[in-house]
């Protein structure tokens, strides 16, 4: 079975992993045997069922003023770092250059659990069970590499550290070549399309071609879609329909089908007035979440949502070689920012434990709309019973 | 192959849906399981089947018909099965980093020229007819991928009307074609397609997500109507299903399980 796949080598979502292919900061999935690569973010490889699987595109859609978004991105490029992973980083919107100096610094001082763990388990001899004692120690990251760091916001990133990997820039500059006119697609896209596939032909991140030493290349493409890169919601200027991004997002799902490489787009799909055409952004790449910040909105004052700085919506999730997808729990999570750690959590809605309805954000509203009237059957002097209807 | 779905559409020794035109919409749940039942399906009955994947990679199906026990790399080399990677050409022809060989010119200027690519499931078409005893089967994953890429309506109902008379009228053999569609109507176009279609085809299968929002143990809700000239012959089955690695489990709506 395994001959004729190998034979075809034509894409990365191989069923088996040979057991020789140890790529630095994978881990094979749990779910699907795939190959996963950490988002950067521990919180949301678990909600997604444990990490982004190699030769797949993720898509955030921004929040509205753009910041979480970046955010989680940077994510993704620190994470690069650190498992020394190649990174393919471009903007329109920013210097990609920027971006790159601004990555959080990761957080080291946690006492390393792999070597304190050998040490004891060398010395220390079992007490019972003791015929297990010649086997292998347990290692819980066996390639060497942590899988999903966490990174200190109020510090950035040394640049001697970014330096030690392979990163490719591509900004402004790198995508105004115009060459082929005649093409009928956004030329940004189209440039853009070509030094993808020239980074993955170049270093060898292609299924076809035979290497010794893997690695990964991560793809991190920031506002996808904004005015800059003049996309207009999927029209063009007579007002027709440009299907240029879709062909794009349907060209790169090609590209990274048969290439090691993960691609993350953050999208402001809130300036796109078509919500059709959202959609069919969204079919057209593999994962895709969605970032709703409370900032300047009303639900910023909800007490409900104190504890959140915004919502975070799961809207597709891939089914890669199986019938399925990973189902979680729920798809509806809500993200909180600290200083030092960028979290997503289930939204959790606080407990109804009093008899009478106790919704503090809702009784104050209702109570100014209607104020208690005295034709009801009750005491109705402003104390609420329990036998008043 | 999943035997409950064989109960469902009322497969029998007589009926192995010959010349049915079905047609699969998806809106906010994944029917994707029954385009890889069906050409499991086929392949077991010894039908010819060409298949257009363009949604997936080519090892996707593969994998997913092993789980179903049926091996997708046989059927291929013996002639019986004809998968033409839509999506991979497409990509090509977008990138611009492939030379159109002569076989596959209906891709051209990052788009699909229907007309070329008509001609090209036809010869087809009449190569698997001529090679093999049984009618051919046509499967088309996933249709609205070309709405996305920039092909009209207009084209493409053109299209499946051509596809329809070459499969059904002249072949006697069956077509089954795969599309997204929200009956929320967010996306206009991709609803008229739907609503074309559902009037040329004679078996609809509408895959929804639950009205009442995402369950881990609910996937969704699949209605299956027969159409018919004779309208008291319409006939519709609704159920409920969850999708687990290799198989799918229907049962009436409400009585999950989970739920009892």
């Amino acid at each position: 079975m395994a001959a004729p796949m190998r034979q075809l080598g034509q894409t990365s979502f191989q069923k088996k992993i040979p057991s020789k292919l140890q790529i630095p900061g994978t881990k094979p999935s749990l779910y699907n045997n795939q190959l996963l690569i950490s988002t950067g973010i521990p919180s949301l490889d678990n909600v997604i069922g444990g990490g982004l699987a190699v030769g797949t595109v993720l898509l955030i859609e921004e929040d509205v003023f753009g910041g979480y978004g970046r955010l989680m991105l940077k994510y993704f490029c620190a994470e690069a770092v650190m498992t020394g992973q190649a990174l393919f980083l471009s903007s329109l919107d920013n210097k990609p250059s920027q971006i790159l100096n601004e990555l959080p610094a990761p957080i080291l001082d946690d006492p390393g659990p792999d070597s304190e763990q050998l040490v004891t388990g060398a010395t220390e001899r079992m007490k019972i069970a003791w015929r297990y004692q010649h086997l292998p120690q347990f290692q819980s990251s066996p390639m060497g590499t942590k899988f999903g760091h966490y990174y200190d916001l109020t510090k950035s990133m040394e640049l001697g550290v970014i330096s030690s990997i392979n990163t490719f820039l591509v900004g402004q500059s790198e995508l105004t070549e115009t060459d082929s006119s005649e093409h009928p697609m956004n030329p940004y896209y189209l440039q853009l399309l070509k030094r993808i596939q020239e980074k993955i032909d170049s270093d060898g991140f292609g299924t076809a071609v035979q290497q010794k030493k893997r690695n990964i290349l991560r793809i991190a493409i920031h506002s996808l879609g904004s005015p800059m890169w003049g996309e207009n919601g999927g029209l063009n200027q007579i007002g027709s329909y440009d299907p240029s991004l879709p062909r794009f997002l349907l060209a790169l799902r090609v590209l990274m089908r048969s290439a090691f490489a993960v691609c993350v787009i953050t999208m402001p799909t809130h300036l796109f007035c078509d919500k059709g055409f959202v959609v069919r952004v969204e079919r057209l790449c593999d994962t895709v979440v969605h970032l709703e910040s409370f900032a300047g909105s009303e639900k910023e004052k909800n007490i409900l949502y104190k504890e959140y700085h915004g919502l975070f919506n799961i809207h597709q999730l891939p089914s890669l070689n199986s019938l399925t997808c990973h189902m979680p729990d729920t798809l509806d999570l809500a993200f909180k920012l600290r200083r030092k750690k960028f979290t997503i959590e289930k939204l959790h809605l606080p407990p109804e434990l009093s008899e009478t309805a106790s919704r503090p954000q809702e009784d104050p509203l209702s109570n100014l709309k209607f104020p208690p009237q005295t034709g009801s059957c009750g005491t109705s002097l402003g104390v609420k019973n329990k036998l008043d209807f | 192959m999943f035997s409950d779905l064989n109960h469902l559409f009322a497969v029998s020794k007589e009926n192995h849906l010959q010349g049915e035109f079905v047609v699969i919409s998806n809106s906010k749940a994944d029917g994707s399981f029954l385009i890889h039942h069906f050409l499991s399906f086929f392949l077991k009955q010894n039908r010819p089947v060409c298949f257009v994947g363009l949604s997936q990679s080519y090892n996707h199906y593969s994998t997913v018909a092993q789980k179903l026990s049926c091996n997708l790399n046989a059927a291929k080399t013996s002639g019986q099965l004809v998968f033409i990677e839509g999506m991979k050409l497409l990509g090509d022809a977008v990138s611009g980093n492939s030379l159109i060989k002569g076989d596959n010119s209906f891709v051209c200027k990052a788009a699909f020229d229907l007309q070329q690519f008509f001609m090209h499931i036809k010869s087809t078409l009449e190569l698997l007819k001529m090679n093999q005893t049984q009618d051919p089967v046509l499967i088309i994953d996933n249709l609205s991928f070309l709405l996305y890429i920039g092909c009209s309506i207009p084209q493409l109902v053109m299209f499946v009307n051509y596809l329809l008379q070459k499969v059904t009228s002249q072949c006697t053999g069956s077509l089954v074609l795969a599309l997204y569609s929200d009956m929320i109507s967010v996306d206009e176009n991709s609803d008229l397609l739907w609503k074309n279609l559902s009037h040329l085809c004679s078996i609809t299968c509408q895959v929804t997500g639950l009205e009442s929002g995402y369950s881990k143990d609910v996937h969704g809700e699949l209605l299956i109507t027969w159409r018919s000239r004779d309208v008291k012959q319409t006939q519709i089955k609704k159920t409920q299903f969850k999708l687990s690695d290799k198989n799918v489990t229907f049962f009436a709506s409400g009585m999950s399980s989970a739920v009892l």
